[in-house]
């Protein structure tokens, strides 16, 4: 069955999509979006019940191969050291989240120019500024002012609450004399826009029951849809079609019902992330696009980024009820951001952290490490580690390179048996060295903030939340899928919003960046629409 | 005392519920001074039951081998101590898998029961909507960061 043609089709209801729609729907167009999955309900988070710690990890677990929900897809990453962790449903992997909001620095739009590595983006962040703060506004986010590691820009709220242990890890910091400031972060620290503030029920990576964590479908979808913008939930995009002069001309997708159906539009917009985008495009072969579509550089699917993190963590004297407090988000240290020549590595990482354990997981990790023990020392012990541990998150910059990428797999589908994306990843010897570097620092700054006891837990499996880089931006086709306002260079009315179209991936959490590049397209695309598609 | 199923939401026999008793106890024993349960006392059947109802079937052999390894006329929970020990030391090649999965459930169905944190001084409550309350922190702190001045790379440094 086809449906009426609609002006602008949105191919994901996650951070990208969101913020596009809710930017395109003043044109008065008629804009429809397509989400796999439904929307998420507040009530039904982990955090509603006392068994919060172990629903954490079954319904709302991060990895899409441990949740299986209906609208998740499998992915293969047997290939990689780290898994892929999302969310497939209205707000995308920002209901999941942990909301941690930094943006990228000056500096990394120009790595090429600066350091000889990778490429530049065509764009820069002066460019791209009055769009963070657009965003910013629009969702509300916290943080402190004045941050040395950034030009200056002005948050709409007062920070979240760093609690004890952000004075203990601060002592720590200044000690050595290095930056840190408390973390920019999506959650609103005071009322904001009708939602009601945080009020630190501290697991925000399985869905903010109190609505005070600014993921998409508690802040651009509510207004998007009052603008007018069609939102169709539980709709898997299977394809996107083209005509014969190579212009894309809408999607084939599965409705609720499993049922095949087909969408006219006359531009297209894909915001499925930087494992999903390009899965979709490499699904979407045709007699004109033999190799999937907008992928005549051959780049669709490569240079996957996704920001290799170790996990150290230290203990400290009880009382600093460290388990309290937004957990993903406390202080934000980019002391060894900016590239330093005597280093033996190019670019820079950032040191993020975060909150202390709550009670089940203190008990299991303590175990885990031969610290809480069967029997008689089992109360002592965990008396000794629980809400007493401070996390240090080392986030280096993924740098591009051809063979971490995301391709077809020949065997897994999903429940509509549309092919799974299958991940090919391993890290770099620069991720490597940065990643030592960071250990080193880390384990320094427990010390001097006074730990009693360090454990460095290596670099992380479940750390694929930043899909980056798949579908790069910039200005020649051949080494680029998307030009330098997100328009396919292949297709003229195709464009791509989400983290795919990331040339590099700096060192933080990339979502603020994900919108402001999202805003900075459909703004683009409204000031060209007279001569959209030349 | 008989094999035979008491209750039909029951996943293990008595004697299996003895010997499981036995071995929650010695992972986590009562506190001295009484304030913390031990894990017989937090309903960890009912918990399998509910939340983990793959394990249960895994739960009845292991208990069943344990039983076997204890070696006695005497069922595992009346051994001594030091048998019963000697029975979990000797079962551990064999059960390992089973151990590194008893444990976490153990200690999921343990650190969320009500006497348990409120042992802890804690709230026997889901964290919404009540919430907590978290410091603000010492934003002087950041002084000397500030003093230092901006640290991101000019463009112009080329």
């Amino acid at each position: 069955m086809v449906n009426k043609t609609v002006d602008v089709l949105i191919i994901g209801a996650g951070a990208s999509g969101a913020a596009a729609a809710w930017s395109l729907a003043d044109t008065g167009m008629h804009i429809m979006c397509m989400e796999q999955g439904d929307w998420a309900k507040q009530s039904d988070y982990p955090s509603n019940t006392k068994d919060w710690e172990v629903r954490r990890n079954k319904e709302m677990s991060a990895s899409p191969n441990v949740r299986q929900m209906k609208s998740d897809y499998p992915i293969n990453d047997q290939e990689s050291p780290i898994s892929v962790v999302n969310y497939n449903g209205v707000g995308g992997s920002t209901v999941l989240y942990a909301a941690h909001f930094p943006r990228l620095h000056p500096s990394d739009f120009k790595v090429k120019s600066l350091d000889g590595v990778a490429e530049d983006w065509p764009i820069d962040y002066f460019q791209l500024e009055p769009y963070y703060q657009q965003n910013d506004k629009n969702i509300g986010v916290s943080g402190l002012d004045g941050d040395p590691a950034y030009p200056d820009k002005q948050l709409p709220l007062p920070p979240i609450p760093m609690g004890k242990m952000g004075n203990v890890i601060g002592e720590g910091f200044n000690k050595l004399g290095w930056h840190w400031w408390p973390s920019d972060a999506a959650i609103i620290s005071e009322p904001y826009e009708g939602r009601d503030r945080c009020i630190n029920l501290g697991p925000c990576i399985s869905g903010c029951s109190q609505g005070a964590k600014s993921s998409a479908d508690v802040t651009y979808w509510p207004m998007a849809i009052r603008a007018g913008v069609e939102l169709k939930t539980n709709c898997r995009v299977r394809e996107i079609t083209v005509d014969d002069k190579g212009m894309a001309t809408g999607v084939i997708y599965y409705d609720a019902q499993g049922q095949e159906q087909e969408q006219k539009a006359e531009v297209v917009i894909v915001a499925c992330n930087g494992v999903g985008t390009p899965r979709l495009l490499l699904n979407s072969k045709s007699e004109l696009f033999p190799d999937g579509l907008a992928n005549s550089s051959g780049l669709v699917g490569k240079n996957l980024m996704m920001h290799p993190w170790n996990h150290m963590e230290g203990f400290f004297e009880p009382g600093l009820a460290s388990h309290l407090g937004p957990q993903g988000s406390c202080v934000l240290s980019q002391q060894f951001y900016e590239s330093d020549a005597t280093r033996d590595f190019d670019r820079g990482y950032g040191l993020q952290v975060t909150r202390g354990s709550s009670p089940i997981a203190t008990a299991i990790n303590g175990y885990n490490r031969g610290d809480i023990p069967w029997g008689d020392g089992h109360h002592d012990a965990f008396k000794k580690y629980f809400g007493t541990n401070i996390a240090v998150g080392v986030c280096v910059e993924d740098l591009p390179e051809l063979h971490n990428c995301v391709t077809l797999d020949p065997d897994i589908t999903d429940s509509d048996g549309i092919a799974a994306p299958k991940i090919n990843y391993r890290l770099s010897e620069n991720s490597l060295k940065m990643l030592a570097h960071g250990r080193a620092r880390s384990r320094e700054l427990l010390e001097a903030a006074g730990a009693k006891q360090i454990n460095d837990y290596g670099q992380l499996r479940y750390a694929g939340w930043h899909l980056l880089g798949t579908a790069r931006m910039g200005r020649d086709p051949a080494t680029s899928v998307v030009n330098e306002w997100g328009r396919s260079h292949d297709v003229k009315n195709l464009f791509i919003v989400d983290g795919s179209i990331f040339v590099t991936s700096a060192a933080g959490n990339p979502t603020t960046t994900i919108q402001a590049l999202a805003l900075y397209i459909a703004d683009t695309m409204k000031k060209n629409l007279a001569n959209l598609f030349d | 005392m008989t094999d035979e199923m008491i209750k039909t939401d029951r996943v293990i026999t008595q004697r299996q519920t003895e010997t499981l008793n036995s071995l929650l106890g010695r992972i986590i024993p009562a506190s001295k001074d009484r304030s913390m349960p031990a894990a017989t006392d937090i309903g960890f059947e009912e918990y399998v039951v509910n939340i983990e109802p793959d394990f249960a079937a895994v739960l009845s052999r292991a208990l069943d081998y344990l039983e076997f390894v204890g070696g006695s006329d005497m069922c595992f929970a009346q051994l001594s101590d030091a048998a019963q020990q000697t029975a979990i030391d000797q079962s551990k090649q064999k059960l390992d898998q089973f151990y590194s999965a008893l444990t976490p459930i153990v200690f999921a169905c343990y650190y969320q029961n009500e006497k348990v944190l409120e042992g802890l001084g804690l709230e026997s409550r889901a964290p919404f909507p009540k919430g907590n309350e978290v410091e603000l922190g010492d934003l002087s702190l950041l002084d000397p960061v500030r003093a230092r001045g901006p640290i991101w790379r000019q463009l112009d440094e080329g």
